[in-house]
């Protein structure tokens, strides 16, 4: 029986955008919600978070050719997209007022934090924190990312996302404690 | 007084802590209180995540120039081959430039041979034609009017110094403004014998035969001979034969 043999020819660029189209279809509907929970940890409103999210993905598509696999995995540079974005809505908004410091027990406050914490009081307080803490706390517990990954979003080094982590979660505690009545 | 350097965790044993923290796993016993507290902070945070479904529409399409690059691909299968985005405007355009063509070779055809082209096609209706420029001639008197056409006058009634102010040329010579019927007619009035005129007023026997009809219209035959005379009624010929 003769054996068939298909020639392969190398796909048209107009091929080829379908297929990253495609590709980068499947990974935005997966990392759209650590997009939105990291947009909603910096920005005030839920829409304005969902716009901050939207315009991540367009930018990242419109610099997908941009993407280097060598430095570093995709999420990471859609996060570092994300974070200019975060950056640019954050300009255009007022500036907000930070919070009256109060003072209280630790444990106390703790206690109180366990069902009063809600997205006012955390976005106040974390306003008070180093732009670069913000983002770091963001990316952890908005979106979810693990060190590595927040380190080469951010461009730094694992030890000092850790470091830099480790710091302001207590500072972000010290603030909360103080704003709880 | 020196400050005491601030205490690094360890970056492995604090992210597992937190990751510990995020998923509900209870610290560990080493932890201090405010260790435990921070964790405890990291887990409601995380607890705050809502997630969400994407938009099934994606945002990029959204941008002009991605709907009208990509957002008509899925819609025509076609339309992903190299060169056939164009493909129908330069096939109006072909057309178009085509159609504008043949109309342009029609008009000029039809008044190159000096017709007014074919019937029911040409609109110029005989008024004007075009002489390939695009520029229409405008309708000319005819050059130079036939002297059959002219009026007849006869040659002593001309008037002395007459419209071309001409000498009266003697009987038979071309004339521009008319001399005898058949010399104007044939155009050769000089091959006629003059004994051949019906304009002579008193030569003309009743007998005679007429002239035959086509020697005038052929010039290049020998000029007819003289009927011969009748045998009773033989009359002298009213014209002197010409000297010579």
């Amino acid at each position: 029986m003769p054996q068939r043999f298909v020639a392969l020819k190398p796909p048209t660029e107009a091929v080829l955008d379908l297929r990253i189209a495609a590709v980068f279809e499947a990974f935005y509907r997966q990392r759209w919600p650590q997009i939105l929970d990291f947009a909603r940890f910096r920005l005030a409103g839920e829409g304005e978070a969902e716009d901050a999210a939207a315009e991540s993905f367009s930018r990242a598509w419109a610099q997908r050719e941009r993407f280097d696999a060598r430095r570093g995995p995709p999420e990471a540079w859609l996060f570092g997209i994300a974070r200019h974005v975060v950056q640019d809505h954050r300009r255009r908004r007022r500036p907000t007022t930070p919070l009256e410091p109060t003072t209280g027990a630790p444990d106390e406050a703790m206690e109180a934090l366990e069902g009063s914490l809600d997205w006012t009081g955390l976005r106040q307080a974390l306003g008070q924190l180093p732009t670069v803490d913000q983002e770091i706390i963001a990316l952890r517990f908005g979106a979810g990312l693990d060190h590595r990954s927040i380190a080469t979003a951010l461009g730094q080094r694992e030890g000092n996302v850790s470091l830099r982590l480790h710091r302001s979660l207590r500072r972000l505690r010290q603030l909360l404690e103080r704003s709880l009545p | 007084m020196k400050h005491p350097a601030p205490k690094r965790p360890d970056a492995e044993a604090f992210a597992r802590r937190i990751d510990d923290a995020i998923h509900g796993r209870p610290p560990s016993a080493a932890a201090d209180a405010d260790e435990r507290a921070d964790l405890l902070l990291a887990r409601r945070l995380a607890g705050l995540r809502r997630g969400g479904v994407a938009p099934s529409r994606p945002p990029w399409l959204d941008r002009p120039a991605e709907r009208r690059r990509l957002a008509w691909l899925p819609r025509w299968p076609l339309a992903w081959l190299p060169g056939l985005r164009l493909a129908p405007v330069l096939l109006a355009l072909v057309a178009v430039l085509g159609l504008t063509r043949l109309a342009t070779l029609g008009r000029w055809s039809a008044g190159a041979d000096g017709k007014n082209g074919t019937a029911g096609t040409d609109r110029t209706n005989g008024t004007y034609r075009t002489n390939g420029t695009n520029e229409t001639e405008v309708p000319q008197e005819p050059a130079a009017t036939p002297a059959t056409d002219r009026p007849l006058t006869p040659i002593g009634s001309l008037p002395a110094g007459g419209p071309a102010d001409e000498p009266a040329l003697p009987y038979g010579s071309h004339s521009s403004y008319g001399s005898h019927p058949e010399a104007s007619a044939t155009h050769h009035p000089t091959t006629h014998p003059p004994t051949e005129t019906p304009h002579h007023p008193t030569a003309e026997p009743p007998t005679d035969p007429p002239p035959h009809p086509t020697a005038p219209h052929h010039p290049t035959a020998e000029p007819p001979t003289d009927p011969p005379p009748h045998p009773t009624a033989p009359h002298p010929s009213p014209v002197p034969p010409l000297a010579g």
